[in-house]
């Protein structure tokens, strides 16, 4: 953490709504860009987005400087994400799945099918469990290593690692998968 | 796929740029945020920084005795700072401030103060504590900061849980187009018979009987069903799922109808298995009063990739 970023925290910290600002829009953009990794929508990524920059101005105080900003910052979008699934599939069921496929819709333009499989794979990580989507997100999606996802996720190195084998796995019988056919359940 | 791969593909996500609307209202919520809270933090400050005696009135049940703990260790320390008198004045370097050696700068208690003066304020202060704590920390005074909380937690919810849409509504199938078998009361009709007392009434029970016999329920024929085709796209992102559907059968036992009665969660494989019912299927009807006639017919059609199938 740099000592002007830090000192900007303090700044936040101590009540200046002028630093406060500054630090918001600065990372504004690194929050909505995990938000919509994780939701897979921007109508749902910019409502997470939101809930996080509310929360950030609650609870800027118990940032104690123990770890990075962006990693405490990574930790509040995963929360207010959760948060805001939990909530949505209470209310309105799971729209997750209409809103990932409006993605690969454009299946003739360069790169189409790189995008058909990466919905693939996310689909796949949802399918496992959020502990593997968030490890998969934070460290090939936002360049972690397994030690700083593992701080972000309060798990130890290890788990980090297990959870990446997993989803090659799955990844790989996902890549092998046959065509499909269906059952009839009078 | 390896770990760099998998890191390639990620960065060829395509990230939407960001509304700047949206933007701008998540700032100004953060700032009404973070307003909201610099106004509850200063307003705890301030209590604690008022006189002793004022955070004995206002101490929440939580604080009660952690403040009356505060409040004598202060009224010992200045007793001690004034039993020393003028030594203990200009005698406190900047790291050895601590909170109690604060008050005492603000009351102007390090300057030349007598003994006597300074025993006079403990005695008062003393007072102090004996009314606070007789009349101070009063349930009433407690509730007065207990409301006041509680109206800041409930227009924080407001802000933040926005009321739940209301759930969509339950989908009832319409009636059948065919009209119910008119019901005739065979003795009401009938001529009275000498003997009706004994014979009618059970005659018009049997009637009655067979026109409540439930009809039988359609039958998927003997040959079976043909499947629908998987879509190419569905196969593609690994969808798979159970959709039920409702079907109208007519006398013929054609679908006339097909509605989704439970999502798979995937519209496409939703719209396949409507589209095929409709096209291809064909059902020996439902049969009531020896008749075809039609009705409504439920059925779950399970899509399943063939690796989960294999691995379930």
């Amino acid at each position: 953490m740099s000592t002007d970023e830090a000192a900007l925290i303090r700044a936040a910290q101590s009540g200046e709504a002028e630093a406060f600002a500054q630090l918001i829009s600065r990372y504004y953009d690194t929050l909505y860009r995990f938000a919509y990794r994780w939701c897979g929508s921007r109508v749902e990524a910019e409502d997470v987005t939101q809930q996080a920059c509310i929360k950030l101005g609650r609870s800027l105080g118990q940032f104690r400087f123990e770890a990075a900003f962006s990693s405490w910052l990574y930790r509040l979008v995963i929360n207010c994400a959760k948060d805001w699934r939990s909530s949505q599939q209470r209310h309105q069921g799971d729209e997750l799945t209409e809103d990932v496929q409006e993605e690969p819709e454009q299946g003739h333009e360069k790169g189409a099918e790189t995008e058909i499989y990466l919905q693939q794979v996310l689909k796949q990580l949802e399918r496992m469990g959020e502990q593997y989507k968030e490890t998969a997100l934070l460290v090939y999606a936002e360049g972690m290593s397994h030690a700083e996802a593992a701080v972000i996720l309060d798990v130890k190195e290890s788990t980090v690692s297990w959870r990446l084998h997993e989803i090659r796995k799955q990844l790989q019988l996902l890549q092998n998968a046959q065509p499909g056919s269906w059952e009839i359940h009078p | 796929m390896n770990d760099e791969q998998l890191a390639q593909l990620f960065g060829t996500q395509k990230i939407p740029p960001l509304s700047q609307a949206a933007k701008t209202a998540a700032l100004n919520a953060a700032m009404e945020a973070f307003a909201a809270q610099n106004i509850s933090a200063v307003q705890a400050e301030i209590t604690q920084d008022t006189s002793p005696i004022t955070a004995g009135i206002n101490a929440t049940p939580e604080t009660t005795n952690q403040k009356k703990k505060t409040f004598l260790t202060i009224i010992t320390s200045l007793s001690r700072g004034f039993s020393k008198g003028s030594q203990t004045a200009g005698e406190h370097t900047e790291s050895r401030i601590t909170p109690i050696h604060r008050l005492r700068q603000r009351y102007s208690l390090n300057g030349p103060a007598s003994r006597f003066s300074g025993w006079l304020t403990v005695a008062g202060l003393h007072v102090g504590l004996v009314i606070a704590l007789m009349v101070g920390l009063t349930p009433k005074n407690e509730m007065v900061i207990f409301d006041s909380v509680k109206v800041e937690a409930v227009e924080d919810q407001k802000e933040l849980i926005e009321p739940p849409p209301p759930p969509p509504p339950d989908y009832v199938p319409p009636s059948p187009d065919f009209a119910p078998p008119p019901s005739f009361n065979v003795a009401a009709d009938a001529p009275a018979p000498v003997n009706a007392i004994t014979t009618a009434p059970a005659k018009a029970e049997v009637a009655r009987v067979a026109a409540k016999t439930p009809p039988t329920p359609a039958k998927v024929p003997k040959k079976g069903l043909s499947p629908p085709s998987y879509p190419s796209e569905s196969k593609k992102l690994g969808e798979a799922g159970v959709v039920a559907l409702a079907l109208y059968l007519t006398a013929e036992g054609k679908v006339q109808e097909a509605r989704v009665e439970s999502s798979s969660g995937f519209p496409r494989l939703d719209d396949a298995a409507v589209k095929h019912a409709l096209k291809t299927w064909r059902f020996e009807p439902c049969i009531e009063d020896r008749k075809p006639v039609a009705c409504w017919y439920k059925i779950k059609f399970r899509f399943q990739l063939e690796d989960a199938k294999n691995g379930a």
